[in-house]
């Protein structure tokens, strides 16, 4: 730890870190374009220029290290001047068509130049013109709006190695060109340099003009692609206007920063993955008894029949399903004395290169290994009369599932919990109608043990209620204190989703 | 709050409070018909209309650039300006990249809801185009609540506000 001032405030740091880096966990923002936690310091946008007493010229945020005894002045005039002539230079060649660029919004440039910039052009020159072209499947590139951040080129060079851009001509001229526009189609994280670029240089064809981002609500979640548990940033379409035809409800879904998992990228398998959640055709919104809709009071008499008639049961737990709502079904099981299983995960073989993407393809799974939970296909006999399944294994696809589903046709109480009609649902006595992901707040714990809150504001539809409440609806007034009472029981620590916050804790 | 009101007789005859009111009407009426057609208050509307100030706020108006083409961009400055939700936009792709100086977007649907609209003009403060403006039409009325939405199509259609 070494002692520094920055803003005439003494802060004691950790040694070997950069100011910018240093600066943004004390919450003071300098702004920057081409610095990134995930990529190596080009230091070429000078935009985070700081002042630091004792040295003859402004020094660069983002490379310069901390040292003992620095005096750093971030919002100086001499600093505010500076940015104001790096943001004029850099809108020289600046088209300034925020009213048709889909970043707009959300584009730090356009932040900047209200706090920092000039509003009037000095320069008679005429801007230069790139055209505007769609370079691969997914991503349009406007260089027009680029400010040679090549935050995109070292995403491409640095993290993915698949080198697809490159800066070609040289002084004013200078712009990015696409290489290998059929390798970006392949590459499976493409998309994130549609996220890295801090202006509307580079942006998503499918988001391309289907709305503004001051239009939705942004929230953090967790992917339910893969064990990874990489974090998201959903944008919802929630305020609905009385004109507006139904899109959405989830319009977008981009990466957001886990700097304790140092993770700040998403593949592009997860991202696209978006429209599942808008898809309500399908959907499970009432009690199934039998066949017939019914409604809660006959499912609730029907689930007390079965389960207080002290009949043996089993409970198949969903690694697909939060935290949460598989702890609902293990406190259930142990109270009645019910066996607990869970399905054998489902497995896809990984694209090239992988990073971080994990083979299995379910974001909890980790939680079933964590409590030694018997896979279904290990079960010793089938001798139950309660058979209780949870929600969405059905998209998991593999050899447990015959298992499960020929249980259900022969036990004489078969209850599922589904999000929309499927086998399963078809094929049991009593099917509940269960919230998706986004419509329930809930945790999960990803492959690296790191347990992950993931926000729930979309809301559940009418008729449709989470597992807790079926079971526990007086003992529990929410999600919380389920996390509550697993961490205590289970993990022996005190956990709540304030103390797991953006990031998550690691177990 | 209710209120109870005894009637009297009197009033409870109706009669005299309608003879009352017809005298008014009938003296105004024969007021307005010796006073000079230019010193009266009221116009003969639809025959003859009345001008109304230059920063009256009536119809909304879609301007065109000279081609004839819809200044309007999409950009949903004004839907979001908008307080009563009375601007639906939807956007489009024009696929114009080749050309020298691309627009790239423009609105497929634009909707304004009469009948939400309560003429304050933030539309047309907000807007970064010029596209969209308040026009002195004044004869906006409709038989439906269908025939309030305005489209694009009529949008740009609306007359020109009337300068002196
Ligand atoms: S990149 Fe930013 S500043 Fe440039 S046009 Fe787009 S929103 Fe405006
Ligand atoms: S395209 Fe975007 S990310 Fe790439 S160099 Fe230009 S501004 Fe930076
Ligand atoms: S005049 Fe006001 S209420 Fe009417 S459309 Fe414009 S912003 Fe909306
Ligand atoms: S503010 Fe102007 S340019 Fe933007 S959508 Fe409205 S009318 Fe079109
Ligand atoms: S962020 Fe430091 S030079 Fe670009």
């Amino acid at each position: 730890m070494i002692n520094i001032k920055i803003n005439e405030a003494d802060h004691a740091v950790e040694e070997g870190r950069t100011i910018l880096e240093v600066c943004r966990e004390l919450g003071i923002d300098i702004p920057h374009f081409c610095y990134h936690p995930g990529l190596s310091i080009a230091g070429n946008c000078r935009m985070c220029l700081v002042e630091i007493k004792g040295m003859p010229k402004l020094m660069t945020a983002c490379s310069t290290v901390v040292q003992d005894g620095m005096e750093i002045l971030t919002d100086s005039d001499t600093v505010k001047e500076a940015r104001k002539g790096v943001l004029e230079f850099i809108l020289l060649d600046h088209p300034v068509d925020c009213p048709i660029c889909d970043k707009s919004g959300e584009c730090v440039l356009q932040d900047y130049n209200f706090d920092y910039g000039i509003s009037k052009r000095r320069s008679i020159f005429p801007k230069e013109r790139h055209k505007v072209e769609k370079i691969s499947e997914k991503i349009y590139k406007n260089d027009n709006r680029c400010v040679l951040c090549t935050r995109c080129g070292r995403f491409l060079n640095e993290v993915t190695k698949t080198h697809e851009f490159t800066t070609i001509e040289r002084g004013s001229h200078t712009h990015i060109a696409c290489v290998d526009p059929d390798g970006l189609d392949k590459n499976p994280f493409s998309s994130n340099i549609a996220d890295l670029c801090p202006v509307g240089a580079l942006g998503l064809n499918e988001f391309r003009f289907r709305k503004r981002v001051w239009l939705t609500d942004h929230v953090r979640a967790v992917c339910q692609g893969c064990e990874a548990g990489c974090n998201l940033t959903v944008d919802l379409h929630t305020r609905h206007t009385p004109l507006d035809p139904n899109v959405g409800p989830v319009v977008r879904f981009s990466s957001a920063d886990n700097y304790s998992m140092q993770r700040y990228f998403i593949c592009d398998e997860g991202r696209y993955s978006y429209k599942n959640y808008n898809n309500m055709e399908g959907r499970l919104l009432n009690p199934v008894l039998n066949g017939n809709e019914v409604n809660e009071e006959e499912a609730l008499t029907f689930l007390k029949e079965a389960t207080d008639s002290g009949l043996t049961g089993a409970v198949v737990l969903s690694p697909l399903v939060s935290v949460e709502e598989n702890y609902a079904a293990i406190l259930f099981a142990e109270e009645k004395g019910y066996d607990i299983f869970r399905p054998s995960p489902f497995r896809k073989e990984l694209p090239e290169p992988a990073l971080f993407i994990e083979k299995v393809k379910a974001p909890n799974h980790r939680m079933m290994k964590l409590l030694e939970i018997p896979k279904v296909t290990d079960m010793e006999s089938s001798d139950y009369d309660v058979v209780i399944v949870l929600h969405n294994i059905g998209s998991i696809r593999d050899n447990s599932l015959v298992k499960i589903l020929s249980l259900l046709k022969r036990v004489k109480y078969s209850i599922t919990f589904e999000t929309e009609h499927t086998e399963f649902s078809e094929n049991s006595k009593l099917s509940l109608p269960a919230p998706m992901f986004l419509e329930e707040d809930g945790c999960y714990i990803n492959s690296g043990k790191r347990i992950q809150h993931s926000t729930g504001s979309l809301g559940y539809p009418q008729g449709v209620r989470p597992l807790w409440k079926w079971f526990f609806g007086k003992r529990f007034s929410g999600p919380e204190g389920l996390l509550k009472q697993f961490a205590k029981e289970k993990l022996a620590i005190e956990l709540d989703y304030e103390k797991l916050g953006q990031e998550g804790v690691e177990l | 709050m209710k209120k109870e009101v005894k009637l009297s007789f009197w009033d409870r005859l109706y009669l005299p409070a309608v003879v009352k009111g017809m005298g008014i009407t009938i003296k105004h009426f024969f007021k307005t018909l010796f006073t000079p057609p230019s010193k009266r208050y009221t116009v003969e509307f639809p025959e003859r209309k009345k001008d109304v100030p230059e920063w009256y706020r009536g119809l909304h108006r879609l301007n065109t650039h000279e081609d004839g083409s819809v200044k309007c961009v999409a950009c949903y400055c004004c839907a979001t300006a908008c307080p009563a939700d009375a601007i639906f936009i939807e956007a489009e792709d024009i696929d114009d990249l080749d050309s020298e100086y691309p627009v790239e977007k423009r609105p497929k649907q634009f909707i304004i809801d009469l009948h939400r609209c309560i003429f304050c003009g933030f539309c047309q403060e907000a807007c970064p185009k010029d596209a969209i403006v308040l026009t002195n039409e004044y004869e906006i009325t409709q038989l439906s609540r269908e025939q309030g939405l305005i489209p694009l199509e009529e949008l740009v259609k609306t007359p020109k506000k009337k300068m002196d």
